[in-house]
């Protein structure tokens, strides 16, 4: 397992939590899924059709942000697909949401897309309206 | 910086690697290869789930996916469906024995559901070999709190105000140890770390290491900042080559990132830790035996006072603490004192790990919170008794502790009450024994291991302990008398009072409490020259229920030494003298018309 060598020891407590926040990326994930009723969740739909309309590039695209948004009660899974029978034309669709309110969901969530949706949806509270469905 | 989509830790404990987990990363890299997932997945080897009977165990997040007995073969389905589809493999999922339900989350299982998780909490979530996931969940953040805001003794006071005893069996308060070695006098101390892990049962300390071994060297450097020590020993056996490895790997990684060595974050705290390897011996578990053999002496204990807190390795002041009582260290400096009391039972603050075996149907390691039921371990954790056979009696506390008999099933875990009911905590093993279990044979067997063990120091323990077993032994060959009883109790009463260290002061145990809850099963073995239990080969006898046999002459045809009597038509009789009791004739009657008694 790679560990990043350390161009210097740390030498104050202050440089030990910026090293840290550096790490949380790592953990994040299995951390946030120890506490499943705290958590929300982008669901990102990854049948057939949503992977060729691009679904994995959006998914990793809103992973990066949400780790740069430092938002540590966020999940984004793959889940199955989310299209109604022979109706592929709005994938990749991505559904968000938090603990005991109603679901969003959006549709044709490209990268940029994807990248508003944590920005706005998921950091500021508010829904992107060009994209839902 | 990227970012993986998905993580699969897979259980790489040493119980998980002897079933396989190995082959299953291997499969599974190959899969997430050939489906161009490799890139966005990260594959970590995690410490022990607990859940060992079950593995290998393998979770996949984000969705936190717990999978069970995972096969090579199984990889492919689970990166095919689950991963790059989303559809979960239900098959894998665990299945509760006596429901039939599956649970696709580890948390619903009744395993889990009832445990609470401190010192095993980072077990199976951090990679054990990578610093960096132990930084990113406050990772020594209690060690750079206590070396910029606290004092020593501010450090010894919200130990003490925590409660906390030590794990390692005697359960002594570890905040007080702290500050007699704080007191004592020398420009020299030293911290120790026992991870000898004697008890046959136990492998909670292993587990520890192997899953989460900074969390021991924080712990290690808040004792020695606390004390004013500046080196550390890990005393661990030779036996547990990958808790070895990866404490010595943690050690490195911390020395790089400037945790240990000189000046720890800037202050004036140096603080170092060496691994000291032991061969094995149980009594080198005892703290005075631990020092001498790390001192490249004997194993073998010494008398106290003084205890190594005034008087320890290389006669300077020694904090010596248990793996599983240091974990809890670093959390108790985070989340404050109250937050430890707040957890277990009144004067019994905080959890304890359980190595859970024997007649039960879900084994494995269990964390719980203090003052919890047995019935409760033994029926909501454990899932119940294997097979539906009844529920005979708890063995807690390893070689030095005692059996729980069904009148105190519902008492309290708690250091006390164990020691209460003839047992002891100890480190933490729990065999449970159903009605097939003999208990004068279980007494046996833990004093075989003692006798086996005793260093010879002291005449009561090595000689009366033999004796202890001799009798055992002709008890359960039929030769016992009445007045064996009465001896039994009485020897192991001096060996107790007489032993100089706990080995011997403990090593009657088995006996006596087996004396005290099945006192009708030792005299079923002394007057009636019976066992109960069917244990004790020399005891039993074949017998054939004349009104079940129907003369098919099946069983003559199987006995290998010829010795039943008997032809079609005429009910068959087994001749005792000449029985060697090999139970052939019982398994072979179509009519379970051969009983053993
Ligand atoms: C025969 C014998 C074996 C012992 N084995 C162990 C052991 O394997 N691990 C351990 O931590 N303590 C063991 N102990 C207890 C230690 O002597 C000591 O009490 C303990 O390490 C103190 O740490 P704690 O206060 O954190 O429990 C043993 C004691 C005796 C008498
Ligand atoms: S009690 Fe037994 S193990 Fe302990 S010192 Fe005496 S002989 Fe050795
Ligand atoms: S096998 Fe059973 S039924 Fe047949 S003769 Fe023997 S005891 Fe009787
Ligand atoms: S137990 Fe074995 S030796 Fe005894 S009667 Fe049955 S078959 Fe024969």
């Amino acid at each position: 397992m790679s560990m990043t060598v350390p161009a210097k020891k740390i030498t104050s407590r202050q440089e030990l939590a910026e090293l840290k926040k550096a790490f949380k990326g790592h953990t994040l994930m299995r951390m946030v899924s120890e506490e499943p009723e705290k958590r929300r969740e982008i669901s990102v739909s990854m049948g057939t059709c949503g992977i060729e309309a691009g679904a994995r590039d959006t998914m990793l695209a809103m992973l990066d942000e949400v780790v740069a948004q430092e938002l540590d009660d966020v999940s984004i899974m793959a889940v199955d697909c989310m299209s109604p029978a022979d109706d592929c034309s709005a994938e990749p669709i991505v559904k968000v949401e938090f603990p005991g309110e109603k679901s969003v969901r959006y549709k044709n969530v490209d990268v940029a897309t994807g990248i508003e949706i944590v920005q706005q949806h998921l950091a500021k509270g508010n829904i992107v309206e060009r994209a839902k469905i | 910086m990227s970012n993986y989509r998905l993580q699969i830790l897979i259980c790489g404990g040493t119980g998980c690697v002897s079933s396989g987990c190995l082959e299953v990363e291997d499969a599974l890299v190959e899969s997430l290869r050939k489906h161009g997932l490799y890139e966005e997945t990260k594959v970590i080897k995690v410490g022990c789930f607990g859940f060992c009977e079950q593995g290998p165990i393998v979770k996949v997040y984000p969705d936190n996916t717990f999978y069970v007995r995972v096969e090579a073969k199984d990889c492919e389905e689970i990166v095919a469906e689950h991963l790059l589809k989303g559809r979960p493999v239900k098959r894998l999922f665990f299945k509760e024995p006596s429901t039939g339900e599956r649970y696709s989350h580890h948390r619903d299982m009744p395993f889990y559901e009832t445990q609470v998780r401190v010192a095993l909490k980072l077990c199976g979530i951090v990679d054990p070999e990578n610093i960096e996931d132990y930084l990113a969940v406050d990772g020594y953040d209690a060690l750079a709190k206590a070396l910029t805001e606290m004092t020593q003794m501010d450090v010894i006071d919200v130990i003490k105000a925590s409660g906390l005893r030590g794990r390692g069996g005697g359960g002594f308060p570890t905040g007080r140890k702290w500050e007699t070695a704080y007191n004592a006098e020398s420009n020299k101390k030293y911290v120790i770390c026992n991870a000898d892990e004697g008890d046959p049962g136990a492998f909670m300390d292993r587990s520890i290491m192997e899953g989460d071994p900074h969390s021991v060297i924080e712990a290690m450097a808040l004792a020695a900042y606390a004390i004013g020590a500046d080196e550390g020993v890990v005393y661990i056996r030779a036996e547990y080559p990958l808790a070895v490895n990866r404490l010595k790997i943690a050690i490195e990684q911390a020395k790089a990132y400037g945790l240990l060595g000189k000046n720890i974050l800037g202050t004036d705290f140096n603080f170092d830790i060496q691994v000291n390897l032991g061969a094995g011996a149980f009594v080198c578990g005892e703290e005075t035996a631990l020092i001498n053999s790390v001192q490249g002496e004997r194993g073998e204990p010494n008398f106290k006072p003084p205890f190594p807190a005034q008087v320890g390795l290389w006669k300077e002041p020694t904090v010596i603490n248990n793996v599983e009582t240091y974990v809890n260290i670093p959390q108790i400096i985070n989340n404050g004192a109250d937050w430890f009391q707040s957890l277990g039972a009144p004067g019994n603050p905080g959890t304890k790990v359980f190595a859970l075996a024997g007649k039960i149907n879900n084994v494995g390691l269990v964390e719980v919170p203090m003052g919890i039921k047995i019935s409760d371990i033994i029926y909501k954790i454990g899932g119940g008794i294997r097979g539906g056979k009844k529920f005979k009696a708890l063995q807690t506390g390893g070689p030095s502790g005692g059996c729980i008999s069904q009148e105190n099933i519902d008492v309290e875990v708690t250091f006390d009450n164990l020691e209460k009911v003839g047992s002891m905590m100890g480190s933490g093993g729990m065999i449970v024994m159903d009605e097939d279990d003999c208990m004068v044979d279980i007494a046996k067997f833990y004093l075989d291991f003692t006798v086996e063990e005793s260093c010879g120091k002291c005449t009561p323990c090595r000689i009366g302990n033999k004796r202890l077993y001799e009798t055992l032994e002709n008890i359960s060959k039929g030769k016992g008398k009445i007045e064996d009883l009465e001896e039994l109790r009485d020897l192991g009463v001096i060996i107790k009072d007489c032993s100089l260290c706990g080995l011997g002061q403990t090593a009657p145990n088995p006996v006596l409490s087996t004396l005290n809850f099945f006192m009708d099963e030792y005299r079923a073995h002394v007057v009636d020259k019976k066992c109960p239990a069917g244990a004790c080969k020399d005891l039993l006898e074949y017998v054939v229920i004349p009104e079940k046999c129907i003369a098919c002459t099946l069983c003559k045809r199987v006995c290998p030494v010829d010795c039943i009597i008997g032809e079609p038509k005429v009910i068959h009789v087994i001749d005792q003298a000449r029985c060697i009791k090999c139970g052939a004739c019982e398994a072979k009657c179509p009519k379970d018309a051969i009983v053993k008694q």
